[in-house]
């Protein structure tokens, strides 16, 4: 490999693995640590991912505001409240929400049974006239 | 670009990162939350608190750093919590650290929280339904804090997800598996975000003079 493709590769692991060698894999880290020896700009390279590093470390703190622990568990407590009450309040509601359905069906089928015209009466079951069907089972007997 | 990020993923034994284990200066640590956490599940408020207290900064700093804003960052981490206790009978521990999840469910929520203000921009009268950023605004930032708050907005214009990796890297301690498994993602696909938020950045530092 020559010198610049060895330093484009450095420079990319050190983008990958960060630029403390020891997170590397060793062959690499080996091969690094050999570069540095004889490159100038191998040496740069490490001093420009070190510095990206640091400043990208800077920049990524954020202190925690205070109280922000008692918040949380006051929060989480609040939300367990929250939970427990609905729960125990849910025979009542689901209890209501059931009561109400049965009233709605009920006044549905009370208006359905009379409001709706009639499919079939006990009339219309006396009109029919059954005298062919009768036939047929005679015939059916006597095979 | 996207050749030579193949050319570091397919290095052999890039998946290995020798001399450094995590885990081992923090399973005290991660023990510890473990037993916090079979206390929570028993509903152990004390319990609760303590694991609040010990992780709650973190977890702030990195919703601040992501949204921008202190309040908005509050209200996530309050999210992340309240989850933390309702699934707190479903802790396994000794599997991944409470470390580990809680960053996975504050970077959820801080990428869904990222979706939403897009789409609210898109409406009309935005600005009353996003509430104003605490970082200082563009023209501030050559009077005002300098290059640290420059650095800030770029870093909140990057992509959602190149904006967590970037921010979950950013203090060195956590290994590119570790980002990979707040991230959801393989560690293949973490180190290709980083190479390309940590290239835009120093782009932006190099226009500015900065680097």
């Amino acid at each position: 490999m020559t010198d610049s493709a060895a330093l484009e590769t450095l420079s990319l692991r050190f983008d990958a693995y960060g630029p403390a060698l020891s997170h590397w894999p060793e062959r690499e880290a080996a091969e690094a640590r050999a570069l540095f020896a004889r490159s100038a700009e191998a040496r740069r390279i490490q001093k420009q991912a070190n510095l990206l590093a640091e400043l990208v470390e800077r920049a990524a703190e954020a202190e925690a505001p205070n109280g922000l622990a008692f918040r949380i568990v006051g929060e989480v407590a609040a939300r367990r409240a929250d939970r427990f009450s609905w729960l125990m309040g849910s025979p009542g509601r689901f209890g209501f929400a059931g009561a109400s359905f049965c009233v709605a069906a009920l006044a549905v089928g009370v208006a359905l049974g009379a409001f709706a015209e009639p499919q079939q009466t006990g009339a219309t079951v006396a009109n029919l006239d059954l005298g062919a069907a009768f036939e047929v089972s005679l015939v059916d007997g006597d095979l | 670009m996207t050749a030579a990020i193949s050319l570091i993923s397919s290095a052999p034994g890039v998946r290995r990162v020798p001399g450094f284990d995590p885990a081992r200066p923090e399973r005290a640590a991660a023990d510890e939350d473990d037993a916090l956490m079979a206390r929570v599940a028993e509903g152990d408020q004390r319990a609760f608190a303590r694991l609040v207290a010990r992780h709650s900064p973190r977890a702030q700093a990195l919703a601040h750093r992501f949204t921008g804003a202190a309040g908005e960052a509050e209200d996530i981490v309050q999210e992340a919590f309240w989850r933390v206790w309702r699934s707190a009978g479903r802790w396994t521990p000794g599997g991944a650290r409470f470390s580990t999840w809680l960053h996975r469910i504050v970077v959820n929520l801080c990428v869904d929280h990222d979706r939403r203000r897009r789409i609210r921009r898109l409406l009309p009268f935005a600005d009353a339904f996003d509430p104003p950023s605490d970082d200082v605004g563009p023209e501030r930032t050559i009077v005002g804090r300098g290059e640290m708050a420059a650095l800030r907005i770029d870093i909140g214009k990057l992509p959602a997800r190149q904006r967590a990796a970037l921010l979950l890297s950013a203090d060195g301690e956590r290994s590119n598996a570790e980002i990979a498994t707040v991230l959801q993602t393989t560690e293949k696909a973490v180190e290709s975000m980083l190479v390309r938020a940590r290239r835009t950045l120093r782009g932006k530092l190099a226009a500015r003079g900065e680097m």
